[in-house]
């Protein structure tokens, strides 16, 4: 049966590790998706994965049925991994808690090109860029 | 005490939005905005907006720091003053109870009930010829109450199929199954594409003491071979896929054979119907809900 798209909600859980804490318990249980039948799902699917973050896009349908697809790494995990962060800056913005390279930016955005709704490359790179800075990243050359 | 932080923004700052909870070890969700388009599971259109949500635990974290940054934020991508808005949750929220309250009995006719399991029994049921089927909901279907889903349990009702055999195809949560079988026909397949629904449809069977009689397949339609001809034939599935599938599993069935359709659009009806009677099958009745047409026909 056709079924009607009520609601699309994005996520990022560490793979293996979906439980109904926050965010997917608020995330989910606003749409009426069984939470515990998707953390299952999820955790199968994602539990060989090691200890990377997962975004995960989930169509929620009118009955509550959904369907869920898994993509690349999150901009901000790969910057961090890029800059060689452990932890973040409880004030981003205010300091610089790391640098990370153009270079270093530009393949990033290359990687996560497919999963951006940026339309181009040059897009994807500001969009990176972005968020580097909300981070509390300097880019530099 | 949990606190909700909902941020509007354009959907490309997203990720640059993520980042800064990331930053501030803050859990967040983003849930970008769409627009109905239509019916169909495709039949919509991202509106270019997003809504990020941070969840803040007052108890563990500082609640006015991460509200300064998101101003921050706010501010550097000059986003409109309304664009931040918060909420609270209580302390003893359940979260996965919490969906629970989605799912409620629904009554089909006078002595048809499908509930979740976790729900009482409905003064309905005290009738014993009530049937009552449970289905526990998950990825696949949910309530698997859809529109048409009622008007074939409906017209269902209306067929004696005592000992008789049967075929649902594109069973789904295999509700449609269940009741045929809970009124005593002789055996059934039930079959279904997505394997996680044939999964989810197998549990519910036995939730529901459905003798094995039922078979549960995940086969494509297309490439089913059934070793008997079937006295009646349920199939709740999309226009398209009965008008193309329609010579296939017409055979499958005897002649005088009683047939379900639904998951027609009213908008795709006649097209359905003349392909009803191009393989010899007479339309005896017609029903609709809202924008949904159900069949009951007889095999010639």
């Amino acid at each position: 049966m056709a079924k009607k798209l009520v609601a699309v909600v994005k996520l990022q859980i560490p793979a293996g590790k979906a439980n109904p804490a926050p965010p997917v318990g608020p995330a989910l249980g606003q749409h009426g998706v069984n939470i515990m039948d998707f953390c299952k799902n999820f955790n199968n699917r994602t539990s060989k994965e090691g200890d990377s973050i997962i975004p995960v896009e989930i169509s929620v349908f009118a009955d509550r049925s959904y369907t869920f697809i898994t993509k690349t790494p999150p901009v901000a995990f790969l910057l961090k991994k890029a800059a060689g962060l452990q932890k973040g800056n409880q004030t981003p913005g205010r300091t610089k808690v790391g640098k990370v390279t153009m270079a270093q930016v530009k393949e990033i955005a290359e990687r996560k090109m497919p999963d951006l709704t940026a339309a181009s490359i040059e897009a994807a790179i500001n969009v990176v860029k972005g968020t580097a800075r909300s981070m509390g990243m300097e880019v530099v050359d | 005490m949990l606190k909700r932080i909902d941020i509007t923004i354009p959907s490309d700052l997203e990720e640059p939005l993520l980042g800064l909870a990331e930053m501030l070890g803050v859990s967040a969700f983003s849930s970008p905005q769409i627009r109905d388009e239509g019916i169909g599971e495709t039949d919509f259109v991202y509106t270019g907006e997003t809504i990020v949500s941070f969840i803040v635990s007052e108890v563990e974290q500082n609640t006015e720091e991460i509200l300064e940054a998101v101003e921050d934020f706010v501010n550097e991508f000059a986003l409109d003053d309304d664009a931040v808005k918060t909420s609270e949750y209580s302390d003893n929220q359940d979260w996965m109870e919490n969906f629970k309250q989605f799912f409620k009995p629904i009554h089909v006719g006078d002595n048809i009930v499908v509930r979740p399991p976790w729900e009482p029994p409905t003064e309905t049921e005290k009738n014993n010829d009530t049937k009552v089927i449970l289905i526990d909901p998950g990825m696949a279907f949910g309530t698997g109450t859809h529109e048409t889903t009622r008007l074939c349990l409906f017209l269902l009702s209306k067929i004696n199929v005592e000992n008789q055999t049967f075929i649902d195809l594109g069973a789904g949560s295999g509700i449609l199954a269940f009741y045929l079988m809970m009124r005593n026909a002789k055996s059934g397949t039930a079959i279904e594409i997505e394997g996680p629904a044939v999964e989810n449809m197998k549990k519910n069977a036995e939730l529901n003491n459905i003798p094995g009689s039922l078979e549960m397949i995940c086969a494509d339609l297309g490439k089913y071979n059934p070793t008997i001809k079937y006295d009646g034939l349920v199939a709740n599935i999309t226009s398209p896929v009965i008008v193309e599938y329609l010579p296939v599993f017409s055979p499958w069935v005897k002649k005088g054979a009683w047939g379900i359709f639904s998951g027609v659009n009213t908008t795709n009806s006649q097209m359905v119907k003349d392909a009803f009677v191009q393989n010899n099958w007479e339309i005896i009745e017609e029903i609709n809900e809202g924008d949904w047409c159900g069949f009951y026909l007889v095999k010639k």
